[in-house]
């Protein structure tokens, strides 16, 4: 056994006179020698085997799991730096990623080209959809009403169809108002 | 005696997370480490237990070696693996304690309790757990006094004192065996 006393002398006459640092060291000698009469018992062949093993196993183990945890934090950044890179290229007007809305495409249209107005939809002109809405189904009320007259003074026809699409779109109409009393 | 640069290589080899480098560390420090765990624990079973608790550590931890003296990192892991195992004997002992069936059966299991094997044994577990395990740090570590303060966060000086005292109290008690 390997008995580290590194200036021990020096050392232990920095706390001691010379007298007690001689008798110290003659105590941790005595000591040192009583261990070496007595050494601990080795570890047993087979438990160090049995130990290797682990040793080798665990190591793999752990590098896998370390290898995987390192990929997936590539991974995670990458997804990130994309979302990023989408988020402000999807925002600038002169990006090839850029999708236009119709309300923008009508702000953007030159002075006079009606061509590219006329290809919006109405419930992007109109700021409130519903109203767009209801002009459609009031539009639809007052063609149906004036077929049913033409059909009440004209030849017969079965009107049962024409009712009941008459019923559907009143009862439309009936929903959207009543959808708007929170309009005040 | 490995050179400091042989060393300093195998641990390397570690971090790069080679096996058989691994197993070079338990063929350096296994018989050190199990000698410092059987001199505080008496005990065959525990000590291979945590030798292999000490190695698997090790593993996990081997990058956070940052240099400096191998021998006061190892058996500060080592101490802590010590010192948790005694935290949890301690908590299992009291729960039998309170179990008044198992009273007479534990005072029984107290008698074999060491696998002794000399008279050293016997005198390091007369000794309170502190110096027992700084006495076993002296002689198993094979680290210097300053080596052994720097370890305990504290000063050279007191670290003397200890040891100085631990191993008069050890001889006494052999005597008196």
């Amino acid at each position: 056994m390997k008995h580290n006393n590194e200036n021990l002398e020096q050392l232990l006459q920095q706390f001691v006179d010379e007298t007690q640092a001689q008798k110290m060291m003659d105590d941790i000698h005595e000591a040192d020698r009583l261990f070496d009469a007595h050494p601990a018992p080795a570890v047993d062949a087979d438990t160090l085997e049995a130990l290797r093993h682990s040793v080798r196993h665990q190591v793999k183990r752990h590098h896998r799991r370390h290898a995987r945890r390192h990929w997936v934090g590539i991974a995670a950044i990458a997804a990130v730096l994309l979302v990023g890179l989408f988020t402000m290229y999807s925002g600038d007007p002169d990006s090839p990623i850029h999708t236009t809305t119709p309300i923008e495409k009508v702000a953007h249209a030159p002075a006079g080209s009606m061509l590219d107005v006329l290809d919006v939809t109405p419930w992007a002109l109109n700021d409130n959809p519903l109203d767009a809405l209801l002009a459609e189904i009031r539009s639809e009320l007052g063609n149906l009403a004036d077929a049913i007259n033409t059909m009440d003074t004209g030849t017969y026809e079965p009107v049962n169809p024409l009712r009941f699409e008459l019923i559907e779109l009143e009862e439309l109409e009936a929903v959207a108002d009543s959808s708007e009393f929170w309009k005040g | 005696m490995t050179e400091p640069q042989e060393l300093e290589n195998l641990i390397q080899e570690c971090k790069n997370g080679d096996a058989e480098a691994f197993n070079r560390l338990v063929t350096l420090y296994s018989n050190r480490c199990y000698a410092y765990f059987f001199r505080l624990t008496g005990k065959t079973h525990v000590s291979e237990e945590l030798l292999s608790d000490l190695f698997l550590r090790l593993i996990k931890k081997i990058h956070s070696f940052q240099g400096g003296s191998f021998e006061k990192w190892l058996f500060t892991v080592a101490s802590n693996l010590f010192k948790d195992y005694l935290r949890r004997h301690y908590r299992q002992k009291q729960v039998i304690e309170t179990k008044a069936d198992l009273i007479a059966q534990d005072s029984q299991d107290d008698k074999p309790d060491s696998d002794v094997s000399d008279r050293l044994q016997l005198a390091l577990e007369k000794l309170d757990t502190e110096t027992a395990e700084l006495i076993s740090l002296r002689y198993y570590s094979e680290m210097s006094f300053k080596e052994l303060a720097n370890m305990r966060n504290e000063p050279i000086g007191t670290t003397l004192s200890k040891v100085h005292r631990g191993i008069k109290k050890l001889r006494e008690i052999m005597e008196a065996l």
